[in-house]
Protein backbone atom coordinates (compact mmCIF):
# COMPACT_ATOMS: atom_id res chain seq x y z
CA UNK A 1 0.00 0.00 0.00
CA UNK A 2 1.01 3.41 -0.71
CA UNK A 3 2.34 5.81 1.99
CA UNK A 4 0.43 8.85 2.33
CA UNK A 5 1.83 12.06 1.77
CA UNK A 6 2.72 13.23 5.37
CA UNK A 7 1.08 16.64 7.59
CA UNK A 8 0.90 19.71 5.91
CA UNK A 9 1.33 23.36 7.59
CA UNK A 10 1.51 26.60 7.34
CA UNK A 11 5.15 28.30 7.11
CA UNK A 12 6.94 27.89 9.78
CA UNK A 13 9.47 30.63 11.33
CA UNK A 14 12.56 28.62 10.12
CA UNK A 15 10.76 28.46 6.03
CA UNK A 16 9.55 32.72 6.42
CA UNK A 17 13.51 33.18 7.30
CA UNK A 18 14.38 31.14 4.46
CA UNK A 19 11.74 33.17 2.61
CA UNK A 20 13.08 36.38 3.77
CA UNK A 21 16.64 35.28 2.93
CA UNK A 22 16.53 34.03 -0.29
CA UNK A 23 13.29 34.65 -2.54
CA UNK A 24 14.08 37.53 -4.18
CA UNK A 25 17.08 36.35 -5.59
CA UNK A 26 15.79 32.88 -6.53
CA UNK A 27 13.09 34.55 -8.51
CA UNK A 28 15.41 36.86 -10.23
CA UNK A 29 17.65 33.51 -11.04
CA UNK A 30 14.46 31.65 -12.34
CA UNK A 31 13.49 34.71 -13.81
CA UNK A 32 16.89 35.07 -15.69
CA UNK A 33 16.58 31.33 -17.06
CA UNK A 34 13.42 30.92 -18.15
CA UNK A 35 12.77 34.91 -18.79
CA UNK A 36 8.74 34.30 -17.94
CA UNK A 37 8.51 36.20 -14.05
CA UNK A 38 5.20 34.04 -13.90
CA UNK A 39 6.64 30.63 -14.71
CA UNK A 40 9.33 31.53 -12.56
CA UNK A 41 7.44 32.71 -9.54
CA UNK A 42 5.98 29.29 -9.57
CA UNK A 43 9.00 27.10 -10.14
CA UNK A 44 10.43 29.14 -7.02
CA UNK A 45 6.87 28.20 -5.20
CA UNK A 46 7.20 24.91 -5.67
CA UNK A 47 10.88 24.96 -4.66
CA UNK A 48 9.47 25.96 -0.98
CA UNK A 49 6.67 23.88 -0.73
CA UNK A 50 9.32 21.51 -1.70
CA UNK A 51 11.40 22.31 0.91
CA UNK A 52 8.67 23.06 3.42
CA UNK A 53 7.10 19.04 3.23
CA UNK A 54 10.65 17.82 3.76
CA UNK A 55 11.38 20.25 6.79
CA UNK A 56 13.77 21.81 8.60
CA UNK A 57 15.37 18.76 9.87
CA UNK A 58 15.35 16.80 6.33
CA UNK A 59 18.32 19.38 4.36
CA UNK A 60 21.54 19.62 5.25
CA UNK A 61 21.68 23.08 3.38
CA UNK A 62 18.35 24.36 2.67
CA UNK A 63 19.76 27.40 0.46
CA UNK A 64 21.96 24.74 -1.42
CA UNK A 65 18.51 22.73 -1.88
CA UNK A 66 16.29 25.52 -2.54
CA UNK A 67 18.59 26.60 -5.06
CA UNK A 68 18.64 23.02 -7.14
CA UNK A 69 15.09 22.43 -6.94
CA UNK A 70 14.53 26.28 -8.26
CA UNK A 71 17.31 25.41 -11.34
CA UNK A 72 15.07 21.76 -11.64
CA UNK A 73 11.67 23.24 -11.51
CA UNK A 74 13.79 25.90 -14.33
CA UNK A 75 14.50 23.30 -16.66
CA UNK A 76 10.98 21.91 -15.96
CA UNK A 77 9.40 25.16 -17.60
CA UNK A 78 11.75 25.18 -20.11
CA UNK A 79 10.96 21.42 -21.15
CA UNK A 80 7.40 22.09 -20.90
CA UNK A 81 7.42 25.26 -23.42
CA UNK A 82 10.09 22.60 -26.03
CA UNK A 83 7.38 20.44 -25.91
CA UNK A 84 4.62 22.47 -26.43
CA UNK A 85 6.03 24.85 -29.21
CA UNK A 86 7.08 21.18 -31.01
CA UNK A 87 3.67 19.92 -30.59
CA UNK A 88 1.70 22.85 -31.49
CA UNK A 89 3.49 23.92 -34.43
CA UNK A 90 0.63 23.62 -36.81
CA UNK A 91 -2.16 24.24 -34.12
CA UNK A 92 -2.52 27.80 -33.72
CA UNK A 93 -1.50 28.84 -29.65
CA UNK A 94 0.12 32.15 -29.00
CA UNK A 95 0.05 31.56 -25.26
CA UNK A 96 3.38 29.00 -26.11
CA UNK A 97 5.99 31.95 -26.90
CA UNK A 98 7.41 32.78 -23.34
CA UNK A 99 7.02 36.48 -22.33
CA UNK A 100 9.94 38.56 -22.94
CA UNK A 101 8.57 41.60 -20.98
CA UNK A 102 13.03 42.48 -20.71
CA UNK A 103 12.80 43.59 -23.94
CA UNK A 104 11.41 47.14 -22.40
CA UNK A 105 12.93 47.06 -19.37
CA UNK A 106 16.55 47.07 -20.18
CA UNK A 107 19.18 49.15 -22.64
CA UNK A 108 20.12 48.32 -26.19
CA UNK A 109 23.29 46.46 -24.75
CA UNK A 110 22.09 44.46 -22.08
CA UNK A 111 18.98 43.42 -24.67
CA UNK A 112 21.55 41.91 -26.69
CA UNK A 113 23.65 40.32 -24.29
CA UNK A 114 20.51 39.01 -23.35
CA UNK A 115 19.27 37.32 -26.33
CA UNK A 116 22.74 36.19 -27.04
CA UNK A 117 22.08 34.41 -24.21
CA UNK A 118 19.09 32.72 -25.03
CA UNK A 119 20.94 31.27 -27.89
CA UNK A 120 23.29 29.35 -25.72
CA UNK A 121 22.52 25.46 -24.55
CA UNK A 122 20.11 25.39 -21.56
CA UNK A 123 23.11 24.34 -19.68
CA UNK A 124 25.74 26.66 -20.96
CA UNK A 125 22.92 29.27 -19.75
CA UNK A 126 22.68 27.56 -16.61
CA UNK A 127 26.46 27.77 -15.51
CA UNK A 128 27.02 31.77 -17.24
CA UNK A 129 23.96 32.84 -14.83
CA UNK A 130 25.33 31.03 -11.82
CA UNK A 131 28.55 31.91 -12.49
CA UNK A 132 28.46 35.90 -13.15
CA UNK A 133 25.05 36.41 -11.82
CA UNK A 134 24.96 34.42 -8.95
CA UNK A 135 28.44 34.27 -8.13
CA UNK A 136 29.08 30.87 -7.75
CA UNK A 137 32.06 29.34 -7.74
CA UNK A 138 32.47 26.17 -9.65
CA UNK A 139 32.35 23.92 -6.99
CA UNK A 140 29.03 25.32 -5.74
CA UNK A 141 27.87 25.45 -9.59
CA UNK A 142 28.72 21.69 -10.31
CA UNK A 143 27.06 20.86 -6.75
CA UNK A 144 24.08 23.11 -7.89
CA UNK A 145 23.43 21.30 -11.28
CA UNK A 146 24.49 18.09 -10.60
CA UNK A 147 27.37 17.84 -12.71
CA UNK A 148 31.37 17.81 -12.05
CA UNK A 149 33.16 20.50 -12.20
CA UNK A 150 35.36 19.61 -15.20
CA UNK A 151 32.04 20.07 -16.94
CA UNK A 152 31.10 23.27 -15.41
CA UNK A 153 34.44 25.23 -17.43
CA UNK A 154 33.47 23.09 -20.11
CA UNK A 155 30.40 24.83 -20.39
CA UNK A 156 31.70 28.24 -19.05
CA UNK A 157 33.99 27.79 -22.11
CA UNK A 158 31.89 27.06 -25.25
CA UNK A 159 28.94 29.23 -23.37
CA UNK A 160 31.02 32.59 -23.18
CA UNK A 161 33.10 31.56 -26.88
CA UNK A 162 29.58 31.33 -28.79
CA UNK A 163 28.06 34.53 -26.61
CA UNK A 164 31.11 36.33 -27.93
CA UNK A 165 30.82 34.59 -31.78
CA UNK A 166 26.83 35.84 -31.61
CA UNK A 167 27.64 39.32 -30.35
CA UNK A 168 30.43 39.97 -32.69
CA UNK A 169 28.20 38.38 -35.73
CA UNK A 170 26.84 41.68 -38.10
CA UNK B 1 38.03 30.02 -15.24
CA UNK B 2 39.62 32.10 -18.02
CA UNK B 3 37.03 33.14 -20.65
CA UNK B 4 36.96 36.35 -22.37
CA UNK B 5 36.88 39.13 -19.68
CA UNK B 6 35.20 41.87 -22.22
CA UNK B 7 32.19 39.23 -22.74
CA UNK B 8 31.82 38.15 -19.18
CA UNK B 9 32.09 41.58 -17.90
CA UNK B 10 28.96 42.65 -20.73
CA UNK B 11 27.12 39.85 -19.56
CA UNK B 12 27.35 40.44 -16.13
CA UNK B 13 26.42 44.34 -16.50
CA UNK B 14 22.83 42.59 -18.73
CA UNK B 15 22.74 40.23 -16.23
CA UNK B 16 22.69 42.56 -13.30
CA UNK B 17 20.37 45.10 -15.28
CA UNK B 18 17.62 42.33 -16.22
CA UNK B 19 17.77 41.52 -12.86
CA UNK B 20 17.48 44.75 -10.93
CA UNK B 21 13.73 45.03 -13.39
CA UNK B 22 12.58 42.19 -11.36
CA UNK B 23 10.57 42.61 -8.64
CA UNK B 24 8.88 39.63 -7.13
CA UNK B 25 4.91 39.49 -6.11
CA UNK B 26 4.69 40.55 -2.54
CA UNK B 27 2.23 37.14 -2.18
CA UNK B 28 4.61 34.97 -2.57
CA UNK B 29 4.81 33.54 0.78
CA UNK B 30 1.11 33.54 0.68
CA UNK B 31 0.94 31.48 -2.16
CA UNK B 32 3.30 28.94 -0.68
CA UNK B 33 1.42 28.63 1.99
CA UNK B 34 -1.84 28.27 0.10
CA UNK B 35 -0.32 25.01 -1.52
CA UNK B 36 0.93 23.98 2.04
CA UNK B 37 -2.57 23.76 3.43
CA UNK B 38 -3.74 22.53 0.29
CA UNK B 39 -4.24 18.97 0.57
CA UNK B 40 -1.65 16.81 -1.73
CA UNK B 41 -2.81 15.61 -4.45
CA UNK B 42 -3.23 11.85 -4.38
CA UNK B 43 -1.54 9.51 -6.57
CA UNK B 44 -3.27 6.65 -8.57
CA UNK B 45 -2.35 4.16 -6.40
CA UNK B 46 -4.04 5.78 -3.47
CA UNK B 47 -7.17 6.93 -5.50
CA UNK B 48 -7.32 2.99 -6.22
CA UNK B 49 -6.63 2.14 -2.84
CA UNK B 50 -9.66 4.69 -1.44
CA UNK B 51 -11.76 3.55 -4.20
CA UNK B 52 -11.60 0.01 -3.69
CA UNK B 53 -11.68 0.23 0.13
CA UNK B 54 -14.92 2.02 -0.37
CA UNK B 55 -16.54 -0.34 -3.20
CA UNK B 56 -15.95 -3.54 -0.66
CA UNK B 57 -17.35 -1.23 2.35
CA UNK B 58 -20.51 -1.02 -0.10
CA UNK B 59 -20.89 -4.24 -1.46
CA UNK B 60 -20.79 -5.37 2.16
CA UNK B 61 -23.80 -3.13 2.98
CA UNK B 62 -25.90 -4.42 0.01
CA UNK B 63 -24.96 -7.77 0.98
CA UNK B 64 -26.42 -7.71 4.47
CA UNK B 65 -29.23 -5.82 2.93
CA UNK B 66 -30.13 -8.30 0.25
CA UNK B 67 -29.68 -10.79 2.79
CA UNK B 68 -32.26 -9.12 5.22
CA UNK B 69 -34.51 -8.64 2.05
CA UNK B 70 -34.43 -12.42 1.37
CA UNK B 71 -35.10 -13.90 4.13
CA UNK B 72 -38.35 -11.54 4.45
CA UNK B 73 -38.77 -12.93 0.73
CA UNK B 74 -38.86 -16.58 1.93
CA UNK B 75 -41.60 -16.25 4.52
CA UNK B 76 -43.81 -14.87 1.51
CA UNK B 77 -42.40 -18.01 -0.64
CA UNK B 78 -43.24 -20.40 1.88
CA UNK B 79 -46.32 -19.36 2.68
CA UNK B 80 -47.78 -19.48 -0.98
CA UNK B 81 -45.70 -22.96 -1.48
CA UNK B 82 -44.06 -21.12 -4.86
CA UNK B 83 -40.46 -20.80 -5.79
CA UNK B 84 -39.66 -17.06 -7.38
CA UNK B 85 -37.14 -15.16 -7.98
CA UNK B 86 -36.87 -11.85 -6.17
CA UNK B 87 -36.81 -8.94 -8.57
CA UNK B 88 -38.07 -6.13 -7.34
CA UNK B 89 -35.57 -3.53 -6.58
CA UNK B 90 -33.85 -3.74 -2.63
CA UNK B 91 -34.47 0.05 -1.85
CA UNK B 92 -37.07 0.45 0.12
CA UNK B 93 -37.49 4.22 -0.15
CA UNK B 94 -38.84 3.28 -4.18
CA UNK B 95 -42.21 4.69 -4.43
CA UNK B 96 -42.77 4.68 -7.91
CA UNK B 97 -44.80 1.72 -9.27
CA UNK B 98 -43.07 1.41 -12.57
CA UNK B 99 -39.83 -0.78 -13.17
CA UNK B 100 -36.47 1.05 -12.17
CA UNK B 101 -34.79 2.25 -15.22
CA UNK B 102 -32.55 -0.16 -16.52
CA UNK B 103 -29.01 1.32 -16.75
CA UNK B 104 -27.91 2.15 -20.10
CA UNK B 105 -25.04 3.31 -21.89
CA UNK B 106 -25.44 5.24 -25.13
CA UNK B 107 -23.21 6.32 -27.67
CA UNK B 108 -24.30 9.81 -29.77
CA UNK B 109 -23.33 10.06 -33.10
CA UNK B 110 -20.71 13.36 -33.39
CA UNK B 111 -20.15 15.61 -36.02
CA UNK B 112 -16.70 15.69 -36.04
CA UNK B 113 -16.02 19.46 -35.06
CA UNK B 114 -12.47 19.52 -34.91
CA UNK B 115 -10.02 18.01 -37.41
CA UNK B 116 -8.61 14.30 -36.90
CA UNK B 117 -5.38 15.40 -37.73
CA UNK B 118 -4.92 18.08 -35.06
CA UNK B 119 -4.94 15.50 -32.65
CA UNK B 120 -3.59 12.78 -31.35
CA UNK B 121 -6.51 11.61 -29.14
CA UNK B 122 -8.91 10.53 -28.80
CA UNK B 123 -10.13 10.03 -32.41
CA UNK B 124 -12.52 13.02 -33.33
CA UNK B 125 -14.84 10.40 -35.54
CA UNK B 126 -15.76 8.76 -32.94
CA UNK B 127 -17.66 9.50 -29.51
CA UNK B 128 -15.26 9.45 -26.94
CA UNK B 129 -14.42 12.97 -25.54
CA UNK B 130 -13.14 14.12 -22.20
CA UNK B 131 -13.75 17.23 -20.49
CA UNK B 132 -11.41 17.43 -17.95
CA UNK B 133 -7.49 17.04 -19.34
CA UNK B 134 -6.41 14.46 -17.00
CA UNK B 135 -9.21 12.22 -18.17
CA UNK B 136 -7.86 12.60 -21.86
CA UNK B 137 -3.92 12.07 -20.57
CA UNK B 138 -5.51 8.79 -18.06
CA UNK B 139 -6.82 7.67 -21.38
CA UNK B 140 -3.72 8.33 -23.80
CA UNK B 141 -1.29 7.11 -21.36
CA UNK B 142 -3.19 3.18 -21.04
CA UNK B 143 -4.99 2.98 -24.33
CA UNK B 144 -1.99 4.31 -26.82
CA UNK B 145 1.53 4.63 -24.99
CA UNK B 146 0.66 1.52 -22.94
CA UNK B 147 1.23 2.77 -19.35
CA UNK B 148 -0.01 -0.53 -17.10
CA UNK B 149 0.93 1.78 -13.75
CA UNK B 150 0.27 5.36 -13.68
CA UNK B 151 0.97 8.01 -11.12
CA UNK B 152 -0.55 10.97 -12.90
CA UNK B 153 0.45 14.90 -12.15
CA UNK B 154 -2.45 17.24 -11.80
CA UNK B 155 -2.98 19.23 -14.93
CA UNK B 156 -0.40 22.62 -15.45
CA UNK B 157 -2.17 24.90 -17.43
CA UNK B 158 0.02 26.19 -20.29
CA UNK B 159 -2.23 28.76 -21.40
CA UNK B 160 -5.83 29.47 -22.73
CA UNK B 161 -7.05 26.08 -23.42
CA UNK B 162 -4.05 24.18 -23.40
CA UNK B 163 -2.48 22.13 -20.36
CA UNK B 164 -0.14 19.29 -19.86
CA UNK B 165 -0.30 16.47 -17.59
CA UNK B 166 2.61 14.82 -16.36
CA UNK B 167 2.30 10.95 -16.33
CA UNK B 168 4.56 8.42 -14.43
CA UNK B 169 5.13 4.57 -14.17
CA UNK B 170 5.62 5.12 -10.50
CA UNK B 171 6.49 8.38 -8.66
CA UNK B 172 10.31 8.37 -8.81
CA UNK B 173 10.18 7.24 -12.40
CA UNK B 174 11.11 9.45 -15.06
CA UNK B 175 8.17 12.14 -16.80
CA UNK B 176 6.28 11.86 -20.12
CA UNK B 177 4.27 14.90 -20.68
CA UNK B 178 1.09 14.32 -21.93
CA UNK B 179 0.04 18.40 -23.77
CA UNK B 180 -3.26 18.62 -24.22
CA UNK B 181 -5.75 21.53 -25.85
CA UNK B 182 -9.36 22.11 -25.55
CA UNK B 183 -10.72 22.54 -28.92
CA UNK B 184 -13.86 23.58 -30.44
CA UNK B 185 -15.79 21.55 -29.21
CA UNK B 186 -14.74 22.10 -25.57
CA UNK B 187 -14.03 18.70 -25.22
CA UNK B 188 -10.06 18.04 -24.24
CA UNK B 189 -7.90 16.36 -27.09
CA UNK B 190 -3.93 14.82 -26.84
CA UNK B 191 -1.61 16.80 -29.33
CA UNK B 192 1.30 14.70 -28.27
CA UNK B 193 3.43 13.58 -25.57
CA UNK B 194 7.64 13.99 -24.99
CA UNK B 195 9.85 12.67 -22.95
CA UNK B 196 13.29 14.15 -21.76
CA UNK B 197 14.74 10.61 -22.87
CA UNK B 198 13.46 10.30 -26.37
CA UNK B 199 13.46 12.96 -28.55
CA UNK B 200 11.71 12.35 -32.39
CA UNK B 201 13.52 14.53 -34.80
CA UNK B 202 11.68 13.02 -38.17
CA UNK B 203 9.14 12.74 -38.78
CA UNK B 204 7.50 15.83 -37.55
CA UNK B 205 4.18 16.24 -35.98
CA UNK B 206 1.56 16.32 -38.89
CA UNK B 207 3.94 14.58 -41.61
CA UNK B 208 2.00 12.46 -44.06
CA UNK B 209 3.82 9.38 -43.83
CA UNK B 210 4.25 6.52 -46.43
CA UNK B 211 5.68 2.56 -45.69
CA UNK B 212 8.28 2.32 -45.01
CA UNK B 213 9.35 5.96 -43.30
CA UNK B 214 12.76 6.61 -42.11
CA UNK B 215 12.38 8.36 -38.50
CA UNK B 216 15.26 9.63 -36.23
CA UNK B 217 15.93 11.59 -33.04
CA UNK B 218 17.90 11.15 -29.74
CA UNK B 219 17.22 8.63 -27.43
CA UNK B 220 18.22 7.14 -23.70
CA UNK B 221 16.86 3.99 -23.00
CA UNK B 222 18.14 0.58 -21.19
CA UNK B 223 20.48 -0.70 -23.88
CA UNK B 224 19.57 2.06 -25.87
CA UNK B 225 16.41 0.61 -27.16
CA UNK B 226 13.46 2.12 -28.18
CA UNK B 227 10.12 0.54 -29.51
CA UNK B 228 8.05 2.52 -32.13
CA UNK B 229 4.40 1.70 -32.88
CA UNK B 230 2.70 2.94 -36.06
CA UNK B 231 -1.11 3.44 -34.97
CA UNK B 232 -4.17 5.13 -36.58
CA UNK B 233 -5.85 7.22 -34.44
CA UNK B 234 -8.67 5.47 -33.80
CA UNK B 235 -7.93 1.95 -33.37
CA UNK B 236 -5.10 0.38 -30.89
CA UNK B 237 -4.10 -2.39 -32.96
CA UNK B 238 -0.30 -1.65 -34.54
CA UNK B 239 -0.55 -1.01 -37.94
CA UNK B 240 3.12 -1.62 -37.84
CA UNK B 241 6.17 -1.58 -35.35
CA UNK B 242 9.99 -1.47 -34.67
CA UNK B 243 13.04 -1.18 -32.54
CA UNK B 244 15.51 1.88 -33.37
CA UNK B 245 18.52 2.01 -31.34
CA UNK B 246 19.68 5.34 -29.30
CA UNK B 247 22.28 5.59 -26.22
CA UNK B 248 22.45 2.95 -23.45
CA UNK B 249 24.10 5.82 -21.26
CA UNK B 250 24.11 9.51 -20.87
CA UNK B 251 23.79 11.55 -22.71
CA UNK B 252 20.93 10.72 -25.31
CA UNK B 253 22.54 9.51 -28.09
CA UNK B 254 21.34 9.73 -31.86
CA UNK B 255 18.95 7.08 -33.30
CA UNK B 256 17.82 6.33 -37.02
CA UNK B 257 15.03 3.47 -38.22
CA UNK B 258 12.99 2.65 -40.90
CA UNK B 259 9.36 1.95 -39.78
CA UNK B 260 7.53 -0.65 -42.30
CA UNK B 261 3.21 -0.35 -41.51
CA UNK B 262 0.53 -1.83 -42.81
CA UNK B 263 -0.65 0.78 -45.19
CA UNK B 264 -4.67 2.02 -44.79
CA UNK B 265 -7.03 2.09 -47.36
CA UNK B 266 -7.30 5.20 -47.23
CA UNK B 267 -5.35 8.62 -45.58
CA UNK B 268 -5.99 8.12 -41.80
CA UNK B 269 -5.07 10.11 -38.36
CA UNK B 270 -2.09 8.31 -36.56
CA UNK B 271 -0.04 8.38 -34.02
CA UNK B 272 3.59 7.22 -33.69
CA UNK B 273 4.88 5.78 -29.80
CA UNK B 274 8.29 5.84 -29.06
CA UNK B 275 8.21 4.06 -25.81
CA UNK B 276 11.01 2.42 -23.44
CA UNK B 277 10.05 -0.37 -21.19
CA UNK B 278 11.52 -1.55 -18.05
CA UNK B 279 13.88 -4.54 -17.86
CA UNK B 280 12.74 -5.82 -15.17
CA UNK B 281 8.74 -6.81 -15.73
CA UNK B 282 8.08 -5.15 -18.98
CA UNK B 283 5.95 -2.12 -18.26
CA UNK B 284 6.13 0.96 -20.22
CA UNK B 285 7.81 3.58 -18.63
CA UNK B 286 8.38 6.47 -20.91
CA UNK B 287 7.08 7.55 -24.22
CA UNK B 288 6.82 10.31 -26.67
CA UNK B 289 4.00 10.27 -29.61
CA UNK B 290 3.38 12.11 -32.52
CA UNK B 291 0.51 12.58 -34.77
CA UNK B 292 1.03 12.22 -38.40
CA UNK B 293 -1.09 11.11 -41.17
CA UNK B 294 -1.00 7.67 -42.76
CA UNK B 295 -1.51 7.73 -46.27
CA UNK B 296 -2.04 4.36 -48.24
CA UNK B 297 1.42 4.82 -50.57
CA UNK B 298 4.22 3.51 -50.33
CA UNK B 299 7.78 4.88 -50.82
Amino acid sequence: MATMAPPLRRAEPWLVGLYRAHHRDLVRLATLLVDDQGSAEEAVQDAFVAVARRGSDGIEDPAAYLRTAVLNNARSVLRKRRVRRRHLRSVENPAVAPGADHEVLVDEEARQVLAALGELSERQREVLVLRYWADLSEIEIAAALGISTGSVKTHAHRGTAALARILEAP
Amino acid sequence: MTEDRETTERLRRALAARAETIHPEPDGLDRIEEQLMARTPLTDTQRWTIAGVAAVATLLVVALFVVSATDDDDDADLATGTSTTTTEPVEETTTTTEAPEETTTTTTTFTPAVDPFTVAFPSPDGSRRFDAPAAAARAFATDVLGFTELVLGGPAPTGDGTADVAVQDREDGPVTLVSLQQLDDDAWYVVGAATEDISVAVPGPGTSLASPFETSGEALAFEGTVEVLVLRQDDPTPLGQGIVTGSGAPPPGPFQGRIEFMPPPEPVAGVLVYRVTSPEDGRVVQATAVRVRLTPFTS
